[in-house]
């Protein structure tokens, strides 16, 4: 009996030993995105810290991290044979952590890849809950810092030193206006007096949220229904649904991560709460995000900030949208996440401040990235704005409703381009009622 | 009418709780031991209510059918192949085990079904039957309440009325003297650990059919199992369903926006006052 236990115990070990390892993979604890660099050129490799929310809630964000790094390094390492900076060609290097989804992890992260990898740039990206705390170890570490996919304003009025940092994403002014368009399409124009249901939660993306629409709507003559915001993670909403009930409201409006939303528009629809329209940033921006939502995702609006439709190119590969988006496909067999065409444009800034500056010299390296102007494939990008000291550079936004293909499958269908007409070629469909959205 | 709403709702959010805690308080109050991989366990139990649902195209309740014994078996494997044998050197080093287990279990989960928001959707998940005018109650939430309480006097029973359950009572109570009555106590110590298995299976189908998870998701629903464990008492399990009562009260009195903040004042304050739980001796 002994030893059957005995060998029972060696075989749990093992077993948990082998997870384990492949588990250690997955948390992206080591540097990778890596693993087939070539050797590098003389002097070294040039190095690019990237902090990834690879798992945890934001996890849809991160998707494609992995394979836009390879695009890049591959491009830079291999086609380009390096990029001379200080008298000889290196190659770069991109050294990617996890974040959990997590803000502290996230700040561990990018202060390991600035003390210990002592990386010469580095990426804050994919939501304010990475980029934040990204940005903030650039600035103590005087690291040079692309921010980029998070909106401005919480990550200007997130600190007041923005020394080392440039950032570049739509304002929290814009995506009011694009979620107006599609009031707008849903037929809610402004002045029509439509009561909107506000749900955002406390942290600083949804503040940036609330304060804004809390402004803008009264001024547009629509009639604000606020319960307040709420911690992230939340069980119930059954006063948030309430409020909603009483006041009858037309749309529901905020920035949610996917339990939030999921949580709340259940309980909003046991309740019998029905709305006609509604737009939510964050957990309706990608399909593995919306699959929780079942059928009920049919009808639901966002924003669109990149797809493999639109028009632009890349200025440092000559790549376009469609081609990105087809390489992408034919790789992942999924459509190009919208977070991942914003990863690769971050390392295209990467490269061209790198080529601008001839040299891994920080400050050097921070002016050329300052004074960047080109076309990256989710853009034209040139720092000439500034919020809270931040120089920042706006980015295009579309607006889209989940619709479902001929293909059986959900997609996120483009349907107004009023803020950004260049993406007119991008539209795909008009506004149609969904299962989300009958009042 | 919306003080009578915002009772039933906190009462249906409650059972859910409580179910949530039940495989933990069990293991504190029997085994000593702090299972920290308890959250992993409700989120394998999850995913393998939503898989075998979607795959035969049945209803999740019915899942549990084959996920409680599964998770049983597993749960006696790893109590006498793993954990009774770090037991051995103190309690610590075994919590280290169940830390070490939840990392492990996360990341396995995350290989194996990706990053990917999931829930187990039903027809019923936005049903609601009207009782009086603007007074509804979630066919979900009531649901779940039912299969909640099913779960836990269940329990209760097997623990006072048959032999199997006074032997894990007595060894409880007393390791020593039930292991001189001639209880087997590692074996005990299975058992318990298997029923907290098969309880976070029946957890794991309420949690994928109520809220959207992930393979990250485990911790959140350890912190609750933790808050009814510390007010409830450890090893109780009428105290299990008091205090899954009393946080689900607070959360849905506080709201959405004070909810969490009045759930674990409540816990630090049981824990200042009455820090042995309501139940507890």
């Amino acid at each position: 009996m002994k030893t059957v236990k005995k060998i029972a115990a060696l075989l749990l070990a093992t077993l948990f030993a082998v997870t384990l390892l492949a588990g250690c993979g997955e948390k992206k604890e080591t540097p990778q995105g890596s693993g087939a660099a070539p050797a590098p050129s003389a002097g070294g490799t040039i190095k690019i810290g990237y902090v990834n929310p690879t798992t945890g809630p934001l996890a849809g964000n991160g998707e494609g991290c992995d394979w836009v790094v390879k695009q890049i390094e591959d491009y830079v390492n291999n086609q380009m044979g390096g990029i001379e900076v200080d008298g000889a060609k290196k190659n770069i290097k991109v050294i990617v952590y996890d974040s959990t989804s997590n803000q502290q992890t996230a700040a561990d992260m990018a202060q390991k890849l600035c003390v210990e990898d002592e990386v010469d740039l580095i990426v804050a990206i994919q939501t304010p809950e990475t980029a934040i705390p990204v940005e903030a170890q650039a600035e103590i570490n005087e690291v040079p810092c692309i921010g980029i996919q998070a909106p401005v304003d919480p990550c200007a009025f997130a600190s007041d030193s923005h020394d080392w940092t440039v950032h570049a994403f739509w304002t929290i002014d814009n995506i009011y206006e694009a979620h107006k368009a599609l009031w707008t399409a849903a037929g809610f124009g402004p002045g029509t007096g439509a009561k909107i249901g506000l749900a955002f939660a406390n942290d600083a993306d949804g503040t940036a949220w609330h304060d804004t629409f809390v402004k803008k709507l009264p001024e547009d003559g629509y009639t604000v229904i606020d319960p307040g915001q709420y911690p992230s993670g939340t069980d119930d909403f059954s006063n948030v649904v309430k409020a909603f009930k009483d006041a009858d409201i037309d749309i529901l409006a905020g920035t949610n991560i996917p339990p939030d939303f999921s949580n709340l528009f259940t309980q909003m629809q046991a309740a019998g709460v029905q709305v006609d329209a509604i737009t939510m940033g964050k957990c309706c921006l990608l399909p593995g995000d919306v699959v929780a939502l079942g059928d009920n995702v049919e009808g639901i609006l966002s924003e669109v900030w990149w797809a493999p439709e639109y028009p632009y190119v890349s200025a440092l590969t000559g790549v376009d949208c469609p081609t990105l988006g087809a390489a992408y496909l034919k790789d992942n067999g999924g459509v190009m996440p919208q977070p991942a065409g914003y990863a690769y444009a971050a390392l295209e800034l990467a490269v061209e401040a790198f080529q601008k500056a001839g040299t891994t010299d920080k400050e050097a390296v921070f002016k050329a990235l300052k004074s960047l102007d080109v076309e990256t494939i989710v853009g034209p990008i040139k720092y000439d704005k500034e919020m809270n000291g931040l120089a920042y550079s706006d980015t295009v936004v579309a607006g889209g409703q989940w619709q479902k293909g001929e293909d059986g499958q959900w997609h996120l269908v483009v349907i107004d381009a009023s803020l950004y007409p260049e993406l007119s070629g991008a539209i795909a469909g008009e506004y149609k009622a969904g299962n989300a959205t009958q009042k | 009418m919306q003080v009578i709403q915002v009772i039933i709702n906190g009462i249906l959010l409650g059972g859910i709780y409580a179910l949530l805690g039940v495989g933990m308080t069990m293991m504190f109050g029997i085994v000593k031991l702090t299972n920290l991989a308890h959250g992993e366990f409700i989120i394998i139990g999850a995913y393998l209510s939503t898989i075998l649902a979607n795959a035969i195209g049945v209803d999740p309740i019915l899942t549990i059918i084959v996920t409680v014994p599964i998770m049983f078996l597993v749960g006696m494997g790893l109590q006498s192949g793993l954990i009774n044998r770090v037991m051995k050197i103190g309690s610590e080093p075994a919590l280290l085990v169940t830390f070490g287990l939840s990392i492990i279990l996360a990341d396995a989960m995350l290989l194996i079904f990706s990053a990917d928001a999931q829930r187990a959707n039903v027809p019923y998940n936005t049903a609601s039957l009207r009782i009086a005018q603007g007074l509804n109650i979630s066919v979900l939430d009531l649901i779940v309440f039912c299969i909640s309480l099913a779960t836990i006097i269940v329990l209760s029973i097997f623990l006072k009325k048959t032999y199997l359950g006074r032997s894990i009572r007595a060894t409880s109570d007393d390791t020593q003297a039930a292991s001189l009555m001639g209880v087997n106590v590692n074996r005990t110590y299975a058992i318990a650990m298997g029923i907290a298995m098969a309880t976070a299976a029946i957890a794991g189908m309420c949690v994928s059919m109520k809220w959207v998870y992930y393979p990250s998701s485990g911790g959140n629903y350890l912190l609750t199992a933790f808050g009814v464990v510390v007010i409830g008492g450890m090893g109780s399990i009428p105290g299990t369903l008091i205090a899954g009562l009393i946080l689900g009260l607070a959360q849905v009195i506080g709201g959405a926006n004070y909810g969490q903040l009045i759930a674990y004042v409540l816990m630090v304050l049981f824990l200042a006052v009455r820090p042995q739980g309501l139940f507890s001796k």
